[in-house]
């Protein structure tokens, strides 16, 4: 007897290994989609804090003139959620820490935008809250270093459970010293 | 094969169109996952080079800064000022023999047996060409040699490795003259594969010298005298130099002794012990926090931090000793304070209120902004604020010192070590070492009085456009007595023989002086042989003192000396003895010198002179005493005490602008000789103030006075030679500034305990980084960056 197709026992045991196996598959895809996602928010926040940090490094290293200047005269080193740089041709820029939007902003000629999102603080601990800039000053006006210490929170849903919940941040340091000074010694 | 059963074949294919499915799927996937990271490392690799290539390129402008700087320092130009045609002529090597005198000084460490020209921009190409090696670094795979275009004025360097790995980095460096010659740009690209990044600095071609006091001779820094500048000492290497008779090339006494000799004096005397035992940085401070210095303070509890900067100094213990309250401020003036917004504050010390001042004083520009504002931003940094604390910034010395005699043969002679004789805190800004030795040339270079023989000046010439001196009848004498007034003449015969040094007891010779009184004297030489005593007079413009220049005769210091003679008259101290010049001889050597006394003269320009060919200390010697004033600036906000203020104001107006920036390169010009200065009156409302580059065989500065600008001494005393030919040892001929006293070894020092001690006085030495040189001295150039002029590229 020659056999027409397969028996509702079967149809249900393909049926039941294929779902299975299409429910490990897509849970296992989805896994790897985030964690692809997660890790290419992650390299991508990586670079992009590493260009803004290069580049605001750089309007330090050019700068002819900064702000805040030391609360108290006597005081040289101090903490600020902002970064006043004058250019050499005169213009000024205003590099600031939005705690409410947890960016970072730039402020030229009125006009403002946002140039890195996600940034936040480290929480109180050992090491925090760390404010994003610390200025060494000398001579009460004069800036010496300027030290940019960012936390980033990359933009993605990141709660992986296999990962542990882990919040990912990125801590990003950098120092610069204005060139004006340097070359003055 | 075939299938046995034909349905199978069909069921073999839905399996297939699944598996492609989920292989395209995945696949498509694992692509897309594979191409974004490599971008992101793309991305993360070219942020890396960019950052080294930048990296690159501030090596390579350091590099061409240093190759510069030294390549500069050969060229010594007697010329003062490096203006835009001037630093044009010296990078083409187009000088002219309008410009002076140029010598070039042999390269250091490498030769160049073919130089390619006289000009800067040669010497800097010869640099690269022998002093360097290039191995071949192909730049975008093109070779690029050492290029020099000497119509352009541009060098260009072949591309230098910053390391040893073919990957690494390279640099390319390039010189340029600006239209403004006074300027040498140096572009520096960073290439690190293919990622390129440019920087660019000007350089300064300009003549400073870069001390506020630089010697051949000894030098002795007395108590009351802050010093603004580096300190360079030439003495103690020649033979003989060290020998503990001959003194130290250095002596630096604290400021802070003979205050409270029963408890600061003896805490000074320790600290200086222990300084000398554990200072590893030689800046004369005990760090606490420092695993060796702190070693030093251990055991003696009265040397503590008492300003909070870290470090425990002379400034500590007078803290210790006078803060009362322990609030880190000696309160000196509670008045002034209570004026600067610190307001019920109590009198604290009164002991010494010159040195109070001078503390609250020194370093005015506390705020580093280029001007000192009463009341301002530099009053809010502790200046003049009726208070002593660490906003001070208190220093004996703002700047590095600098030795050419080495460490250890100086204190093997001193017996010592010798930060127990240079006392108080020496503060050198930056990465600058507090204290070097052995250094040289370039960077220490002896300037002796041979140079200036054939130098011409623009003091020389303008004195030249005045009236004669004269007489009681003629020249600018006889027109200020006929114009009346207080101006009086007096022969010599008719005046009391002084003695010098003027009050001494152990006096080596006496003149019997002219007077004029109430004169006033425009650009005005003064005639060989004329010994005066000018009292009470204004020179305007230049004062020009003629004497021989050849006095090179070992006894021209000592023909025609005098001597009491017990009766109440004078007779020769050395009886025949002559001094030729060339084929001329004197039997008193006087009559073709000057030895002159200013007394309470005021100077609205510069006094220069002929320079002699051999330092003579008695014969050709300046004496300022009394209440001496030197002005050029109208604008000079000491004149604001004056009473004539108003008249000399109008006086300085009527010289020329251009003038008076000649005038205020020196306003003491006078290599060779013998000079003192000094207002001993001690009155700190009268200071003298000198400007410019104060030039002088041997100098002596008491009292109160403000050098805005570099000390240059050109004799160095030697045994046998000179005015030691017949005997003395080189101690006796020092440049001396501000107080020492009888326990100092000074006999001619007043006694503090002395109910008629005038006080200490109050000196500072400022060097000016942007004072102008007048043209004569011989001293290198240097290449400063300039650094508002760095830009950074793409």
């Amino acid at each position: 007897m020659a056999r027409r197709g397969f028996n509702l026992v079967e149809m249900l045991l393909a049926t039941a290994i294929t779902a299975t196996l299409l429910v490990a598959v897509m849970v296992s895809l989805d896994v790897s989609y985030k964690a692809y996602r997660a890790t290419t928010e992650s390299t991508s926040t990586s670079v992009v804090g590493r260009v803004i940090m290069e580049r605001l490094q750089g309007l330090i290293r050019n700068g002819i003139d900064f702000a805040p200047l030391p609360g108290s005269l006597s005081g040289t080193t101090f903490e600020s959620s902002f970064l006043d740089i004058q250019r050499p041709d005169g213009t000024w820029v205003t590099i600031a820490w939005d705690a409410a939007t947890s960016s970072i902003t730039w402020t030229e000629d009125g006009n403002t935008h946002t140039v890195l999102e996600g940034v936040t603080q480290l929480p109180e601990g050992a090491l925090g809250p760390v404010s994003p800039f610390v200025l060494e000053y000398h001579l009460g006006r004069h800036l010496h270093r300027a030290t940019i210490d960012l936390s980033v929170v990359p933009d993605v849903e990141q709660h992986l459970d296999i990962e542990g919940d882990s919040e990912f941040i990125h801590r990003l340091v950098g120092s610069a010293m204005p060139r004006n000074a340097a070359w003055s010694n | 094969m075939h299938s046995a059963h034909p349905s199978w074949n069909r069921h073999r294919g839905v399996a297939s169109v699944l598996a492609m499915m989920f292989i395209v799927l995945f696949g498509s996937l694992a692509a897309t996952m594979a191409v974004v990271a490599q971008g992101n490392m793309r991305t993360a690799h070219a942020a890396l080079r960019v950052s080294r290539s930048l990296s690159a390129a501030e090596s390579g402008m350091v590099f061409a800064a240093r190759r510069l700087q030294r390549e500069t320092a050969r060229f010594v130009v007697d010329r003062g000022v490096v203006d835009d045609g001037y630093g044009e002529r010296l990078w083409f090597g187009t000088m002219t023999a309008a410009d002076g005198a140029v010598t070039l000084l042999d390269p250091d460490g490498y030769s160049v047996p073919d130089p390619s020209g006289p000009g800067l921009m040669h010497v800097i190409h010869d640099a690269h060409l022998h002093a360097d090696s290039y191995p071949v670094v192909l730049d975008e795979g093109s070779v690029v040699s050492l290029e020099l275009d000497e119509v352009a004025g541009s060098i260009t360097v072949p591309p230098i490795r910053i390391g040893t790995d073919e990957d690494d980095p390279y640099v390319l460096l390039q010189y340029e003259l600006l239209d403004d010659g006074r300027f040498v740009r140096v572009t520096s690209v960073g290439v690190d594969h293919g990622i390129r990044r440019s920087i660019q600095m000007d350089f300064r071609i300009q003549k400073q010298i870069e001390y506020a006091v630089l010697a051949p001779n000894r030098i002795m820094i007395g108590k009351n005298v802050l010093v603004e500048g580096p300190i360079g000492s030439l003495y103690g290497i020649q033979p003989g130099e060290l020998d503990p008779v001959n003194g130290d090339p250095l002596v630096l006494r604290s400021d802070f002794f003979d205050l409270d000799p029963l408890v600061l004096d003896v805490q000074l005397n320790i600290l200086h012990q222990q300084l000398s035992l554990f200072d590893v940085d030689g800046d004369n401070r005990l760090r606490p926090d420092h695993p060796v210095e702190a070693e030093g303070i251990n055991g003696y509890a009265q040397l503590q931090d008492h300003d909070g900067n870290e470090y425990i100094d002379d400034f500590d213990l007078f803290l210790g000793v006078y803060d009362v309250n322990s609030d880190g401020l000696v309160v000196y003036d509670a008045v002034q304070a209570d004026a600067a917004g610190l307001p019920g504050l109590i009198d604290e010390f009164t002991v010494d209120m010159q040195l109070a001042s001078l503390i609250d004083k020194g370093v005015p520009d506390r705020d580093g902004d280029g001007t000192v504002v009463a009341g301002g931003m530099d009053q809010s940094l502790g200046y003049l604020d009726g208070v002593l604390d660490a906003r001070d910034l208190y220093g004996k010395v703002h700047g590095r010192l600098v030795f050419s005699v080495e460490q250890g043969a100086w204190e093997a002679a001193h017996g010592a070590g010798w930060q127990t004789i240079v006392q108080g805190p020496v503060r050198a800004p930056g990465t600058d070492s507090p204290v070097r030795f052995l250094v040289e040339a370039p960077e220490l270079v002896e300037v002796t009085t041979d140079m200036f023989l054939n130098a011409t000046n623009w003091f020389e010439a303008e004195s030249m456009t005045g009236v004669a001196f004269g007489d009681d009848s003629s020249g600018q004498v006889g027109s200020n007595l006929d114009a009346g007034g207080g101006a009086e003449y007096h022969e010599a015969s008719t005046q009391l023989h002084e003695s010098m040094p003027l009050g001494s007891n152990g006096a080596y010779d006496w003149y019997q002086r002219p007077v004029y009184r109430e004169m006033t004297f425009t650009n005005v030489r003064i005639p060989s042989g004329t010994n005066a005593l000018f009292e009470e007079c204004t020179f305007i413009g230049v004062t020009w003192v003629e004497i021989e220049e050849d006095c090179v005769d070992p006894d021209w210091n000592y023909a025609g000396a005098i001597e009491p003679d017990g009766l109440g008259g004078y007779t020769e101290r050395f009886p025949g003895m002559t001094a030729d010049a060339g084929a001329t001889t004197y039997a008193d050597t006087r009559i073709v010198s000057n030895n002159i006394r200013f007394h309470d003269c005021t100077f609205l320009g510069s006094v220069a002179g002929d320079r002699p060919g051999e330092f003579t200390h008695w014969r050709n010697k300046l004496q300022f005493t009394g209440n001496s004033r030197f002005y050029v600036d109208p604008a000079d906000p000491d004149l604001a005490g004056q009473p004539d203020a108003a008249s000399i104001q109008a006086t300085l107006l009527g010289i020329d602008e251009a003038d008076r920036q000649e005038l205020a390169k020196s306003s003491v010009l006078m290599p060779g000789w013998s000079v003192d200065v000094g207002n001993f009156d001690n009155d700190s409302s009268t200071r003298v103030k000198l400007t410019g580059t104060i030039v002088a065989g041997v100098m002596d500065i008491r009292g109160t006075a403000l050098v805005d600008g570099t000390l240059l001494m050109t004799f160095r005393p030697s045994e046998g030679e000179g005015p030691l030919f017949y005997a003395g040892t080189p101690d006796a001929f020092n440049t001396t500034i501000g107080y020492f006293g009888p326990v100092d070894g000074d006999g001619e020092g007043s006694d503090p305990s002395d109910p008629s001690f005038p006080g200490f006085g109050e000196i500072i030495l400022r060097y000016d980084p942007d004072a102008l040189l007048p043209d004569g001295i011989p001293w290198p150039v240097s290449a400063s960056a300039e650094p508002g002029s760095y830009w950074e590229g793409r």
